[in-house]
């Protein structure tokens, strides 16, 4: 492989970055009513001042009933989601819980930039911490399966393995 | 998005399943563990995701939400397959290594399918073509649990048993004697 096409390979992820730095500035519409819609509780949490409103929350099938004003939800360095709900209990919702929102919105009218919020659903999320020794076996598999190479940072398959199979 | 352990796992199943045949054993030997590499890259914003979720920066969690969403489609295994196949400069085979690192990027993406909300209605195969009319998802479970690790470790473990049984641990080539 060339020096060259080597490192624009390297730099490749660059795009997704773009792409996703992007993706944070984007508007939103407001949200489909048709779907549950995703929220991370770790972005909800700069805001705690906020939690307040009658709802009904779902902690681990669980249902619990609140009383309050507003939710309001980040949506990029754009704007708030405003969501007219049924209160969430901040204390209630630890690190690592996915929050899941069920209601009303108005999908099809952008002007209206707020969702009536029927039920919260809140998900306890393992997958990240599992997969801190996921990367271990990979790492395992990268340094006892292949050659490393420090000299150009690369990987190589040992020699008994071969390229047969090419 | 089911975790790490979940996807390698069922790489191995795949893995497993492909070297009781000895007739694409030998054909693809050398393509297993890139195709399990390729099976979790698309999850390789997680690291950073823990690290920011443990500093508490909701900017670089933001952006790790962001980019699973980008990574987790057909482009992003493209690019996160060519950004992989950059660590093996030296081998004569990169298209092979490169199909195989794909071929698992597209095995995550249909197995992260069987969940949803994520995020949203499901996974924007096509992005940049997002939003939920361009969302897939089977709706099966939800994410971030223990169903889809707990049902592959219990598979896994009936392979183990079976091939202590048969005393060849075949994606090895180890024979007990």
């Amino acid at each position: 492989m060339r020096k060259i096409i080597r490192v624009l390979f390297l730099l490749s992820p660059i795009i997704l970055l773009g792409f996703s730095i992007y993706e944070m500035d984007l508007w939103h519409p407001p949200l489909n009513p048709n779907t549950p819609q995703y929220i991370n509780i770790n972005i909800l949490r700069d805001y705690p001042d906020v939690y307040k409103a009658p709802m009904q929350v779902i902690i681990q099938g669980q249902i619990y009933n609140k009383t309050g004003d507003f939710l309001y939800l980040y949506g990029g360095d754009k704007g708030y989601f405003r969501v007219n709900c049924s209160g969430l209990d901040i204390g209630s919702v630890g690190a690592n819980m996915n929050v899941y929102l069920f209601g009303i919105s108005y999908y099809d009218d952008p002007s209206k930039e707020y969702f009536l919020a029927e039920k919260f659903e809140i998900q306890i999320s393992y997958s990240v911490y599992l997969s801190i020794p996921g990367a271990i076996l990979i790492l395992v598999i990268l340094f006892v399966g292949f050659k490393f190479n420090l000299k150009d940072f690369s990987f190589s398959r040992k020699q008994k393995e071969g390229n047969e199979g090419a | 998005m089911p975790d790490w352990l979940t996807h390698m796992g069922i790489a191995y199943l795949v893995i497993w399943g492909i070297s009781k045949i000895p007739k694409y054993e030998i054909k693809w030997r050398n393509y297993f563990w890139l195709f399990m590499i390729g099976m979790v890259a698309p999850d390789i914003e997680r690291i950073f995701r823990l690290i920011a979720q443990e500093i508490g920066n909701s900017f670089f969690l933001n952006l790790a939400y962001t980019f699973a969403t980008v990574s987790h489609s057909i482009l992003g295994v493209v690019i996160i397959s060519l950004f992989i196949v950059s660590f093996f400069p030296h081998e004569k085979d990169l298209k092979f290594i490169y199909l195989a690192l794909i071929i698992g990027g597209i095995g995550h993406l249909l197995i992260d399918m069987i969940m949803w909300p994520w995020p949203g209605m499901g996974i924007n195969l096509f992005y940049p073509l997002a939003g939920s009319e361009f969302s897939y998802s089977f709706h099966l479970v939800w994410p971030g649990g223990f169903v889809p690790l707990i049902i592959v470790s219990i598979i896994l473990l009936g392979t183990v048993c079976f091939d202590v049984i048969q005393k060849n641990f075949t994606v090895f080539k180890w024979r007990i004697k």
